[in-house]
């Protein structure tokens, strides 16, 4: 059981390219952290930071209490899942699994009980003396799985391991892998830039953004209280609408584009520029015109369960989504009336972008 | 497995139709005359022959000369291909872990393909001329007493450098690419599972190599039997006494110097079925080791 820390964890690569600035974080004990940000952020240099495979330009990690810069890979106790597998191809899925327990020391019946063990758990009983290239893409990643579970390693990293399955097996190995560390209760840090993925298996989310922790708390919180533009747009789908407004003189609400008011549940200084954010979900809609929000029906995407429109606002054509609940239809251009309540509005500084 | 076959058209062999003539002038037609020669006999000024069935083998067989090229050529054959794939591996595993200059060291080391085989020999020549060699003149200020035109040893010695060096680059080459061919993912979970590198390399890089390091070993087997001809007979020409020289060299020798046609004949006819064995060997007893 472990605990992993960050202190000012910077990367430059050889080439001068500062692909972290500054990470500062401290996973708990048994604790299920998930990475998400958009391509190019640097989750999975965090990611291989933490196991060894990039070297840290400043700053600490620390696994437990033990500074873990300069120690090598394998000495540190972890083990990774890759996105495409990463198994070696002239091994049998058994010997996959046992060559890091072979290299450090452990006896043959120590090794096969492991191996056995986690090949029950996995349900790979039947495929152990076939070699990876036989199997489908989803036995592969649990021998992938399983290759890291029976070293028992104090930390679990996971870079993007179902990115590379169709839809519906991701969300099966998706519940699979919340199970196995559960029961395993093993500390886990997993990269991803899927959204439900990240959703549903943090304990604690991090969205990251160019290089930075945008913002560290339990999804929820952040799904709630988005600390910025960029959090709040990267999540939830559809994204988060966003209305440019003005503070009115009174304090009492917001003036958007076209005149129209959204009550303000906090006291804001009068004529202060911000944006306004308002999710898909938390638009109601006013048969009888008493919405503060007149918008022109644009597109409908009906996706059974829910329904999402997309709608047009003010004179400059703002776009703003709205999702309801089961089936429904609008004449396209037919002018809708939408309401929210003040307490599920959003407002972020319009020029830092971060949450007032 | 089952064969899809389409309705026949003339066009395919049309296009192959060239490298079927080339290989007919210049391989199915050569080796027929080998065959036939090798039962002839000659007279002295080559005006007439007659029909000897396989006395020529039988003297060929018989020789001495015939056994000591053979044994040679064996023992030539096997060191060749050994340091050349054993010196090309560590380098190319080297170069690939470098990373400032990388391109500059590659380069450098691929140079030496662009060689020729007959240049090579030259450079050696040069190397190891008694007068100026800066070889020879190293190896004997280490008082080696090193002397390739009267020992037999040493003769060996040097051709097989040559050869050895001729062959590194084209060995690098491909080992480079084979293991530019390794994901790098698998790399890096082996540097999770296994802290020491030279296990690793032993574990998953060869293995994974295999497929490189065995077609290597047929191509510079080959390499050793055929294309030194043209190292020997630059740098050693065969000498002392015969002792550096191929079955090929020999070939040459018997054939074209010694104009004996008939026990030249017979000792390519037994080339080209010691070639075809070793061939057949190969791919059936080692090949089936290797993981594609
Ligand atoms: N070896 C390298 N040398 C230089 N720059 C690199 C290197 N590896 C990654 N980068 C850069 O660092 C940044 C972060 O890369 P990283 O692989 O961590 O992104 P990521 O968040 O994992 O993205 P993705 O979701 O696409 O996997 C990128 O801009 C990338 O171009
Ligand atoms: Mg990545």
């Amino acid at each position: 059981m472990a605990t992993v820390t960050l202190n000012r964890a910077e990367k430059t690569y050889a080439n001068g390219f500062k692909a972290l600035h500054g990470i500062d974080l401290e996973i708990g004990d048994g604790e299920f952290t998930v990475l998400v940000g958009p391509s190019g952020c640097g989750k999975s240099t965090l990611l291989r930071m933490i196991a060894g495979l990039e070297g840290i330009s400043s700053g600490e990690i620390k696994i437990d209490d033990r500074v873990v810069n300069n120690v090598a890979p394998a000495d540190r106790d972890i083990a990774m899942v890759f996105q495409n597998y990463a198994l070696y191809p002239h091994m049998t899925n058994y010997a996959n699994m046992a060559y890091g327990l072979k290299n450090r020391g452990y006896s043959k019946v120590e090794i096969d009980t492991r191996v056995r063990d986690a090949a029950k758990i996995l349900q790979l009983d039947d495929y152990l003396e076939r070699k990876p290239q036989q199997l489908s893409g989803g036995q592969r990643q649990r021998v992938a799985m399983g290759r890291a579970i029976v070293r028992e390693p104090k930390v679990f990293l996971f870079d993007e391991p179902l990115s590379n399955l169709d839809a519906k097996l991701r969300v099966d190995m998706r519940l699979e892998i919340k199970n196995l560390q559960q029961r395993l209760g093993i500390t886990s840090v997993y990269v991803t830039h899927d959204q439900v993925e990240a959703m549903t298996l943090a304990d604690r989310l991090i969205v990251m953004n160019a290089g930075i922790a945008e913002q560290i708390g339990t999804p929820i919180e952040i799904y709630e209280k988005p600390a910025s533009l960029f959090v709040a747009s990267f999540i939830g789908s559809p994204s988060m609408n966003f209305l440019d407004g003005k503070v009115a003189d009174d304090k009492s609400h917001v003036v958007l584009g076209d005149g129209s008011k959204i009550d303000l549940d906090h006291v804001i200084d009068a004529g202060r520029d911000l944006v306004v954010g308002v999710r898909p979900e938390h638009f109601t809609l006013k048969a009888d015109g008493s919405g503060a929000l007149k918008a022109r029906v644009r597109m409908i995407e009906s996706l059974g369960a829910e329904t999402l429109i997309y709608l047009e606002f003010g004179e400059k054509n703002e776009n703003v989504t709205l999702r309801m609940q089961g089936t429904h239809q609008f004449d396209k251009g037919q002018e809708l009336s939408l309401a929210t309540s003040a307490n599920l509005v959003h407002l972020f500084d319009k020029d830092s972008g971060k949450r007032l | 497995m089952k064969r899809v076959q389409f309705g026949h058209s003339p066009v395919p062999y049309f296009f192959i139709a060239p490298q079927i003539l080339i290989i007919a002038i210049f391989f199915l037609w050569p080796a027929a005359q080998a065959v036939y020669q090798s039962f002839l006999l000659e007279d002295a000024f080559g005006l007439s022959s007659q029909f000897v069935g396989f006395r020529n083998f039988a003297d060929v067989l018989a020789s001495g000369a015939w056994l000591q090229s053979a044994i040679f050529t064996a023992v030539f054959s096997f060191l060749v291909a050994f340091f050349s794939i054993a010196i090309s591996l560590f380098l190319a595993v080297r170069a690939d872990e470098v990373i400032r200059g990388a391109k500059s060291y590659k380069t450098l080391l691929m140079w030496g393909y662009a060689v020729a085989p007959p240049v090579a020999g030259l450079l050696g020549n040069m190397l190891f001329n008694p007068l100026m060699g800066d070889l020879y003149k190293l190896f004997n200020s280490f008082g080696f007493e090193f002397n390739h035109i009267q020992n037999a040893g040493d003769a060996a010695f040097v051709v097989t450098l040559i050869a050895v060096w001729k062959q590194v680059s084209v060995n690098f080459i491909f080992f480079l690419s084979g293991l530019q061919g390794i994901p790098k993912a698998v790399t890096e979970a082996a540097t999770l599972d296994c802290k020491s590198a030279e296990r690793r390399f032993w574990t998953i890089t060869f293995p994974l190599l295999a497929p490189t390091t065995f077609f290597l070993m047929v191509i510079n087997l080959t390499y050793a039997f055929f294309e030194t001809f043209g190292i020997i007979d630059v740098s050693t020409k065969g000498s002392p006494g015969g002792s550096t020289a191929t079955l090929v060299y020999k070939v040459y020798v018997d054939g074209f110097l010694g104009a004996d046609m008939g026990s030249s004949s017979a000792q390519s006819v037994l080339l080209m079925i010691m070639v075809s064995v070793l061939t057949v060997f190969q791919f059936r007893f080692i090949e089936r080791k290797v993981h594609y």
